[in-house]
């Protein structure tokens, strides 16, 4: 056998580092996502479609309130105060909608999100327009990092994820709040028979959540073009993020994020027209292994 | 008919049942009772095959079933009835028998034929015996609790069981309808000729109907015997002391 | 109960046929006197119900959660138009083998699936239906693509909107009267008693797993007849019947109708196909209409119209309010 030829198919090292800190760079946004959304289905026990909504309405508002402040001071402000809106606005939708529908059947839950969903790509359509738009990268340039070049501001996707992570960790074993949430998601009875208002912890864990869809979406919006839609793909990737890794379970949201990230930057190698097909075709292997998911599920 | 030895079911380390042991002849009406807790149900999830034991074996007519899936043990000629309501909701109290009575003739493949006209007079026999003949077209959630209960007990029934278990047939039912089914469990037994064995509260229904006795504590069987030696039984009488004998 | 009709005198059932026959026939005669446009937008409606209810064969009476059936719809016209444009059987039994593959796919991904339960099982369908639709959308030299095939050789006789409209009439009565057979023989019966109760119907020996994966493939079938009327109709297929917002739109449809009701999902999909045009030719944004519409149904009349109007009119016997929790897996 010819092992060089082989070889010389094969990409060398610095090809796969550099795929390596893609891959990385898009777990991060996933991640970010989708530990928002395994908080909510967790404590709230709902397939929020909207919360991809959420995440697209991120990036627009990062948009116009990065061009309201121009220069490139903008984009900063904006990864401050565009998650911040969106969180207030998800503050109005649960208020008003979602608190109404937290004893329907799983079915009208989904299709009541999904109501949502159509009507906010509208309104979205309404204020921004139907045409894409684009920001202007923060740190442009590109730096080197194991022997890859990677575009600068991949640095700071690559630190938000376990800054979130550990945000998140934070909040839920070291925050009155945060242990509540993890005492409704296990056993809400208990905590209403303790006089606690879930409404409230619900309504927390639902803005947080969506906080982070936001935060997500403000994060991507530097490096893709902003459009109307791109909330359809990230909810369904995030969903079963949530899922393979264990309903609620921030961690093993953490780890499948890894493995979609690599499978994908990978699958581009191996099968570039196909990567798109990985993170599907992952998730249902793991499923079919770990049917209730990877790491531990509240539900 | 039955035979159950050295019965073990462990969830997470904790043993739900922990060393039972039954035996069920052929037409005998056997009890099951022991305090709450004891392990009554898991006992009978065990035997129907809704659980997998972790240890011991379980065998109806000389064969191994402790395997086996609960449809296939359905179909062995094992049928039961469930301590809490479980009915199909949807379906008229005539649906709910005659889906029993398709299932054991393995039509339920049967694509093609309209069912309203399908085994009319078995599904009323049925109903007649319990005396739900009269309601049969209500939607089987409008009953009362109590024809709930005896609806769930003719489910059972449509599959023709040589061995019935019944789990709490009388939970939750007024002093009237206690008797009113402990007579129809009779009749039952007599006239179909059916082995029955059931867990029950009530110590006097026990008592009344019961040929032979298990006892039941903190997963293990303390003993086993005609009713007379159970109630003679000094660990048994221990077991129950505080409660009403 | 289980039928449309189950709960009216036969007085009532004669008069429910006789409608039927009459509204047959009036459709019979609308190409003599509607407009072009109005029948293509009815034969969108026929098969889009047909899909609808092939939906509901699961949802309603099987009590399952696919969420992702539009697959089926879409491997059904891909299936349909490969056969037509690559394969030399003759174009009748490229029809018909169409289906037969969307069954083939539902019969790989329902058996992976029920396996699963409730929501899993959900989110199962959405894996595998996403995963067939990103290969549909990036297997180019066999599917096209992201553009999707166009010119479909479809047979002369059937080129036109009165001929597509005639097939998919009766196409779609024949489908939905061997569908309402089969969901009143023996086995529609113990599929709803699965759907009610899965652990009384394991005492009383039926098999849960394969009782459900019948009727998912059965559902996988009639949605790839659909797939075949939409491709004699439109000549041209695209991934994106597939997307899983196409899916959600059906679950919308069938919801709207009522999924406890034979003719619920049908009457949803026409409500929902002409809400679309008309709301579309007022405003660009129908989309946020229908949106609103919907949280008002679902915060308002969780029942489904359909459902609604049945509990109505149906007097003799009380009906659960709302969707039972059983639905939901």
């Amino acid at each position: 056998m010819d092992f060089s030829a082989i070889l010389s198919q094969f990409p060398d090292l610095y090809t796969l580092a550099g795929q390596f800190f893609v891959g990385m760079s898009r777990a991060m946004i996933l991640f970010v996502v989708a530990a928002g959304l395994t908080v909510v289905m967790g404590v709230l026990r709902i397939v929020n479609f909207t919360h991809g909504t959420f995440y697209m309405l991120g990036a627009f508002i990062a948009f116009s309130v990065a061009q309201w402040l121009g220069g490139s001071s903008g984009f900063w402000l904006a990864l401050l105060i565009a998650p911040l809106i969106v969180a207030a606005l998800s503050f109005v939708v649960e208020s008003t909608l979602m608190r109404r529908i937290y004893d329907q059947p799983r079915l009208m839950q989904l299709l009541l999100t999904y109501a949502l969903v159509l009507a906010f790509n509208d309104l979205i359509k309404i204020v921004w327009g139907v045409h894409y738009k684009s920001m202007a990268n923060p740190i442009p340039g590109s730096i080197s990092l194991g022997g890859a070049t990677l575009p600068s501001y991949n640095l700071i996707l690559l630190a938000a994820g376990p800054l979130v992570a550990l945000g998140l960790w934070f909040f839920m074993s070291r925050t009155m709040m945060g242990k509540l949430c993890r005492a409704t998601a296990t056993d809400r009875e208990m905590v209403d028979a303790l006089g606690i208002n879930s409404k409230q912890v619900f309504a927390s864990v639902f803005v947080l959540g969506c906080y982070l869809a936001g935060l997500g979406g403000t994060l991507i919006a530097p490096t893709t073009n902003i459009v109307i839609g791109m909330g359809m793909g990230i909810i369904i990737n995030a969903i079963l993020v949530v899922v393979v890794g264990g309903l609620g379970n921030v961690w093993g949201a953490l780890v499948v994020s890894f493995i979609f990230g690599i499978g994908e930057s990978f699958g581009v190698l191996f099968a570039p027209r196909f990567a798109l097909v990985f993170p599907f075709l992952i998730a249902a292997t793991l499923l079919m292994i770990r049917p209730s998911g990877l790491m531990k599920s509240v539900w | 008919m039955l035979k159950v030895k050295k019965l073990v079911k462990s969830f997470d380390g904790f043993l739900a049942v922990n060393g039972a042991e039954l035996t069920v002849e052929k037409g005998q009406i056997v009890a099951v009772i022991g305090p709450n807790g004891a392990g009554k149900t898991t006992l009978f999830n065990l035997i129907t095959g809704h659980l997998v034991p972790s240890e011991g074996t379980i065998e109806f007519k000389e064969r191994d079933i402790k395997a086996l899936s609960p449809h296939k043990i359905c179909h062995m000629g094992i049928s039961r009835s469930f301590q809490l309501i479980n009915i199909f909701p949807k379906l008229t109290v005539f649906e709910n028998v005659q889906v029993s009575i398709l299932s054991r003739k393995r039509k339920i493949l049967n694509m093609f034929s309209p069912t309203n006209k399908m085994l009319v007079e078995e599904t009323y026999r049925i109903l007649e015996k319990v005396g739900l003949d009269d309601k049969a077209q209500l939607l089987s959630t409008s009953l009362s609790y109590g024809d709930q209960k005896i609806l769930e007990m003719a489910i059972a029934l449509g599959n023709e069981p040589e061995l019935l278990l019944l789990d709490e047939p009388t939970a939750g039912m007024s002093p009237e309808e206690t008797a009113s089914t402990i007579k129809l469990v009779k009749e039952l037994a007599r006239s179909e000729g059916l082995t029955i064995l059931f867990t029950e509260h009530d110590l006097d229904v026990v008592f009344g109907i019961a040929e032979k006795i298990m006892v039941m504590q903190q997963g293990k069987t303390i003993a086993q015997g005609l009713p007379a030696d159970i109630r003679a039984n000094k660990l048994v009488q221990a077991a129950y002391l505080g409660e009403e004998f | 109960m289980s039928t449309l009709f189950a709960r009216f005198t036969e007085a009532k059932k004669i008069l429910l046929l006789l409608l039927i026959l009459a509204a047959l026939l009036v459709m019979f005669f609308i190409p003599t006197f509607l407009s072009k446009y109005s029948v293509y937008l009815l034969t969108v409606i026929l098969f889009t119900a047909l899909l609808a209810t092939s939906l509901n064969i699961s949802l309603g009476y099987g009590g399952m959660l696919p969420l992702h059936q539009a697959v089926f719809f879409g491997v059904g016209a891909y299936a349909a138009a490969l056969l037509l444009n690559k394969s030399p059987l003759p174009p009748w039994l490229s029809f018909l083998a169409a289906p037969l593959v969307a069954a083939g796919v539902a019969l790989v991904i329902g058996t992976v699936c029920v396996r699963l339960r409730g929501l899993y099982f959900g989110m199962m369908t959405l894996a595998m239906g996403q995963l067939v639709w990103a290969i549909v959308y990036r297997w180019y030299e066999f599917t096209g693509g992201d553009d999707g095939i166009h010119g479909i050789a479809v047979p002369q006789v059937l080129r036109s909107i009165p001929a597509a409209y005639y097939t998919a009439l009766i196409v779609f009565s024949v489908c939905l009267l061997i569908i309402y057979i089969i969901l009143n023989s023996p086995f529609g019966i113990a599929l709803q008693a699965v759907r009610d109760n899965h652990q009384r119907c394991e005492s009383i020996g039926i098999n849960i797993r394969h009782h459900q994966l019948i009727a998912f493939v059965l559902a996988g079938f009639f949605s790839g007849v659909a797939g075949v009327l939409f491709v004699i109709l439109e000549r041209s297929v695209s991934p994106s019947l597939l997307f899983w917002t196409k899916s959600a739109e059906l679950l919308i449809m069938v919801l709207l109708g009522g999924m406890f009701t034979f003719l619920g999902p049908t009457f949803g999909a026409a409500v929902i196909i002409v809400l679309g045009v008309f709301l579309g030719v007022i405003t660009e944004y129908w989309l946020l209409v229908l949106g609103t519409v919907l949280v008002l149904l679902i915060l308002f009349l969780p029942q489904g119209v359909l459902g609604f109007v049945k509990e109505k009119i149906s007097s003799s016997a009380p009906e659960r309010k709302g969707v039972d929790k059983y639905a939901q897996g």
